[in-house]
């Protein structure tokens, strides 16, 4: 709306001792984050960790208890001066279904103070931008699980916000659909601050410029994904020859080895990113050893591992 | 998908125009038949009971003709059988039978009741007067509620005939 | 913090979601329809001639007395001492207050409106009860809070609701004017529109407080028939358990004011003073009541 954005040094949110209880139940425990205010931030972590809880709460849904959220210099994430500046895709919440998706739509921005043409431009644009472009005039009831999943996408974006919160955004989507909606959120993230919580880590790795990891309503980790997945530098290594139980055994022997998993002419190798030689001087080191054990390595690819330091992190990694 | 995306209200005056069309259909055999009583009283073969006779003949003497009953119920036939088809219409946000032939129903329910009020004495809308009022409440909001609050859904329906 | 812009918006969307929604059709036809029921059931007597005008005013004015003194808690233990008391100087003023009502102004159309401010307490929580409940509910209020503050949307709803109530009771008064107007000697219509225009007044004063406590009952329970259930119990109990703490012990009786009830009946008194106070109650319960609705919304975690 019309209040100034924050200085480009001020964070988006900056949210300090945050917690968080339901009845005797503490679902979010002392949450210390700070965002940037532009680009992508993923929110990781398992189902019940806190994520929609601290959704939520950034989105004046439910009320503090004890911490502090600031959003866009604002010191409550309710302060009138915000109206219109956050946009939210809740993950629960339905339209009404007695009223026309475009109606409802054009009552959103005339809330935003948008009326007239513009929001009906605006209503057509949006819809156009999520695939929804032919169920404008029809009532929501009819929209399928991902249709009101990309419904949702629309309204939170259709005023230009400057936050966008995205609660599983492509959760339920079929993969072209879901494609749509990770574009979307990239060309919205050159522009604004997207916080998207999913599941998919393979999805996220992909598009977020940060993470940050919910477990038990603690916030394990968080930063650039680079940082958080530092500790896990996972390497895939071909082989021309087929890999022995024995190579595999001398190899765990190696102090920068952290974990071997491998099949036929595959080595999955995740290497301590910490050892002394750093991360180049444990990938060479392998490589020696390799040659000497006379099975030289054909390829190696770098692997992705926000999965793997999430399982870490929420200690559900099973196979270490 | 959920099954429709038809607001709540437009159920609802499809249930209100079966009510009405069921009222006036009943009103309006009721006014045939009179029409024929009439014709038998003009006629002088009426057979029967003298006390219906004497309400008839009351009729008469008020200056009601066979015709004027007749008449009424014609719009009241027109007005049941209108109502009775948009009930579908409306189901289906048909834009031709469920708003248009709704807005004729609701004009031949009015039709029937103003000209009731008109044409039949006293002695018949005695005790009744208010009744229809509330009567004539209805296709006025009922051409409100097509023209106005729904005339989007009916314009726009992505599924519409007509 | 109130943005007027935004109250305004709700209020509007609520009013054109109301006529779109089957339970909002049915307020509005139920409104209507037993409305000019109860209408009809004041007229029909002297209109279908079972009764004829000053024997069906005289007792309207002795039914009339003993409702009166019913609502101000004055019936007492001797229920057939009753009308000797109003002619007395017991219960003098009811006897006044029946007269003023059925013999200085149009009968009719009081006896309609004492009928309808007994009915449509109950009915108006059928107008109000989703008012915010039902958005709680679906959390569709998730898409307007980004948006909007949440003392806005709840004045905004207010104002919806009790506007849309507020021309339904003109409809409905106007439809009752227009046919007594039609059914009574032509001399009368100049005397029936000014009180009329008292009788609307009562009515909206009197709707103010009940659609308050409606939307009081839609911000408190998250559940659109738990709201509706509780407005009409507290509308319908109060009043039952006031005559009964009563005899149990007097002052508790005066449990009634906790509604409009106690004094509902007094925006027709004759006399200018009542009138007055019964309208600054009308305002101060509503006031309450959606000072209560405004705190227990703000705390609300939807």
């Amino acid at each position: 709306m019309n209040s100034p954005a924050p200085k480009a040094t001020e964070p988006a949110i900056h949210i300090e001792g945050l917690n968080h209880s339901f009845g005797t139940k503490r679902v979010l425990k002392g949450i210390d984050w700070v965002l940037p205010t532009k680009g992508i931030v993923g929110l990781v972590g398992p189902n019940g960790a806190g994520k929609t809880t601290l959704f939520s709460l950034i989105a004046g849904f439910l009320n503090l208890q004890e911490g502090k959220i600031s959003v866009l210099g604002q010191s409550s994430p309710v302060a009138p001066a915000l109206m219109g500046r956050v946009g939210v895709m809740p993950q629960d919440a339905i339209f009404a279904r007695d009223i026309t998706i475009f109606d409802q739509l054009l009552f959103l921005l005339r809330l935003e103070g948008i009326h007239g043409d513009e929001a009906e431009q605006r209503a057509k644009t949006v819809m156009q931008q999520v695939g929804l472009e032919t169920e404008l005039y029809r009532g929501a009831a009819v929209l399928s699980h991902g249709m009101g999943k990309r419904l949702g996408v629309a309204q939170s974006i259709i005023a230009k916000p400057e936050i966008v919160l995205l609660d599983e955004p492509t959760a339920g989507l079929d993969p072209a659909n879901a494609r749509q909606i990770r574009s979307l959120m990239r060309e919205l993230g050159k522009e604004a601050l997207v916080i998207v919580s999913s599941h998919n880590l393979l999805e996220l790795q992909d598009l977020i410029d940060e993470v940050g990891v919910i477990f038990d309503g603690e916030l394990v980790a968080s930063g650039s994904v680079e940082e958080v997945t530092r500790r896990e530098r996972r390497f895939e290594i071909l082989l021309d020859t087929i890999v022995t139980p024995e190579l595999v055994v001398e190899m765990k022997k190696l102090s920068q080895v952290q974990k071997v998993e491998y099949e036929e002419y595959q080595l999955t190798v995740d290497l301590d990113a910490e050892y002394e030689g750093g991360l180049n001087g444990a990938l060479s080191q392998l490589y020696s050893f390799l040659i000497q054990q006379g099975v030289p390595p054909h390829e190696v690819r770098e692997g992705a591992s926000l999965e793997q330091a999430y399982l870490r992190l929420t200690g559900e990694d099973q196979s270490s | 998908m959920a099954a429709s995306d038809r607001p709540g209200g437009l159920t609802a005056l499809s249930v209100l125009n079966g009510f009405f069309a069921l009222t006036v259909g009943g009103t309006t055999i009721q006014r045939f038949m009179t029409s024929y009583d009439l014709m038998e009283v003009v006629e002088g073969e009426f057979q029967g009971r003298r006390r219906y006779r004497g309400y008839l003949q009351s009729l008469l003497d008020e200056g009601v003709t066979p015709w004027d009953m007749q008449i009424l119920a014609l719009i009241g036939l027109v007005a049941t059988l209108l109502l009775s088809v948009s009930i579908w219409g409306l189901l289906k946000r048909s834009n031709l039978v469920g708003r248009w032939l709704g807005t004729l129903g609701g004009i031949a329910l009015a039709a029937f009741y103003l000209l009731s009020i008109n044409w039949l004495p006293d002695t018949i809308l005695r005790g009744s007067g208010l009744s229809i009022a509330r009567q004539l409440f209805y296709p006025f909001f009922l051409i409100f509620m097509l023209h106005v609050i729904f005339r989007r859904d009916f314009l726009f329906h992505p599924g519409r005939s007509g | 913090m109130i943005q007027v812009g935004h109250i305004l918006i709700h209020a509007r969307k609520l009013m054109v979601h109301s006529l779109r929604t089957g339970s909002g059709v049915a307020f509005i036809f139920l409104t209507i329809l037993i409305g000019l029921s109860l209408a009809s059931l004041a007229v029909a007597p002297v209109e279908l001639g079972i009764t004829d005008a000053e024997r069906f005013r005289e007792s309207a004015s002795q039914a009339i007395g003993i409702g009166l003194a019913t609502a101000t808690l004055r019936l007492g233990e001797d229920d057939d001492n009753l009308l000797s008391r109003m002619e007395s100087g017991d219960l003098i003023d009811l006897g006044m207050w029946a007269r003023y009502l059925v013999l200085e102004n149009p009968m009719l159309l009081s006896i309609t409106v004492l009928l309808l401010g007994l009915v449509l307490p109950v009915l108006l929580p059928l107008g109000s009860f989703t008012a915010i409940s039902s958005d709680v509910q679906h959390r569709t209020v998730r898409y307007l809070l980004p948006r909007t503050t949440r003392l806005s949307l709840l004045l905004g709803r207010w104002l919806g609701t009790l506007l849309l109530t507020w021309i339904l009771i003109t409809l409905l008064l106007v439809s009752v004017v227009v046919y007594l107007s039609i059914i009574l000697p032509p001399d009368s219509t100049g005397s029936m529109v000014p009180w009329a225009a008292r009788c609307l007044l009562a009515l909206c004063c009197l709707a103010m407080p009940y659609v308050s406590l409606g939307i009081l009952c839609s911000a408190t329970f998250r559940l659109p028939m738990v709201a509706l259930l509780a407005a009409v119990g507290i509308t319908v109990g109060l009043p039952l358990l006031a005559l009964s703490l009563q005899e149990a012990w007097e002052p508790l009786g005066q449990i009634l004011y906790l509604l409009p009830w106690g004094y509902s009946h007094e925006l027709l008194s004759p006399d200018v003073e009542k009138v007055r106070n019964a309208v600054f109650y009308s305002i101060g319960h509503s006031l309450l009541f959606m000072t209560l609705a405004a705190w227990r919304f703000r705390r609300a975690d939807l």
